[in-house]
């Protein structure tokens, strides 16, 4: 089996071959058994087409990854510059802390006794 | 010359993808060693040449990997598992990762080289440092063990209609 000549891949990779060399190796039985065997292995190591169309599908270039996940980190950090921000600025606005309340005659204790 | 990254990666990503879904036999696997191939891409300088040269020179650097995968795989399997060694698969698809993984490493990955991804025997010699004579001869040679290894499915493979460019219809 292994003297099949290799001009049977060169041919069957359309790489320059010799076509007497060629003629010569499928004149035999062999030959062009090893033809017909080579072009079958050639369909049973082919990669399962699912599995390439889902890597097709989910590809996306590491670089345009890198960029997104800057995009999400600047949005992040802008976010949080934004919200502190915010924050500062409303603390001015609140009402202070604390609250001075004057005693109403209501609440005035009650004298009892001489 | 300047290449874009980005068309580097469009250009060549599923030609390695599937290289490296038969090299390593997981999606998961292959999709990582891709992405390895352009981020280190992206921290080198590309060089100045044409197509061919470029893709040889992606190649070359996914075999790298290959090898460092496979490396991992064996001592990762070694720490693991010394003594459970699986039954083949009745599966064709794992049969053919097996008598892959049973080839000479080189045979192996010229192989693969032509018959997944597509490279010419030029480029295939340029990503390995191998004359173009030899590009034929290893990859004539792994097809006649994968022959003698794969008798069964190719003799079942051969009762359905073939193309010559191994292509099955879309």
């Amino acid at each position: 089996m292994h003297d099949t000549p290799d001009v049977i891949s060169a041919f069957l990779d359309d790489e320059p071959f010799d076509p007497a060399a060629l003629a010569m190796a499928l004149s035999e039985p062999g030959g062009r058994e090893a033809l017909l065997d080579l072009v079958a292995l050639r369909h049973l190591v082919q990669p399962d087409p699912a599995v390439t169309a889902t890597f097709e599908r989910r590809r996306g270039s590491p670089l345009r990854m890198l960029a997104a996940v800057a995009a999400v980190l600047v949005a992040l950090v802008a976010g949080y510059a934004i919200g502190e921000r915010r924050a500062t600025d409303a603390t001015g606005e609140l009402p202070s802390p604390t609250r001075s309340v004057e005693a109403g005659a209501w609440q005035a204790p009650e004298r009892r006794g001489p | 010359m300047t290449v874009d990254p980005e068309a580097l990666f469009a250009a060549h990503n599923r030609g390695l993808f599937r290289y490296f879904l038969r090299v390593a036999g997981q999606a998961d696997a292959a999709r990582d060693l891709t992405q390895d191939v352009f981020l280190r891409v992206s921290r080198t300088a590309v060089p100045a040449v044409g197509d061919g040269e470029l893709k040889a020179w992606l190649f070359r650097i996914a075999r790298n990997l290959a090898i460092d995968f496979h490396r991992r795989r064996v001592r990762d399997r070694a720490a693991l598992a010394p003594d459970t060694a699986r039954p083949a698969s009745q599966d064709v698809d794992a049969a053919v990762t097996q008598a892959l993984n049973e080839l000479d490493a080189l045979d192996r990955d010229v192989f693969l080289m032509r018959e997944v991804a597509g490279l010419s025997y030029a480029e295939i010699a340029a990503a390995c440092d191998l004359t173009q004579d030899a590009v034929r001869s290893r990859i004539h040679r792994a097809r006649l063990d994968l022959r003698a290894r794969l008798a069964a499915p190719i003799a079942t493979r051969r009762t359905f209609p073939m193309r010559l460019s191994g292509r099955e219809p879309e």
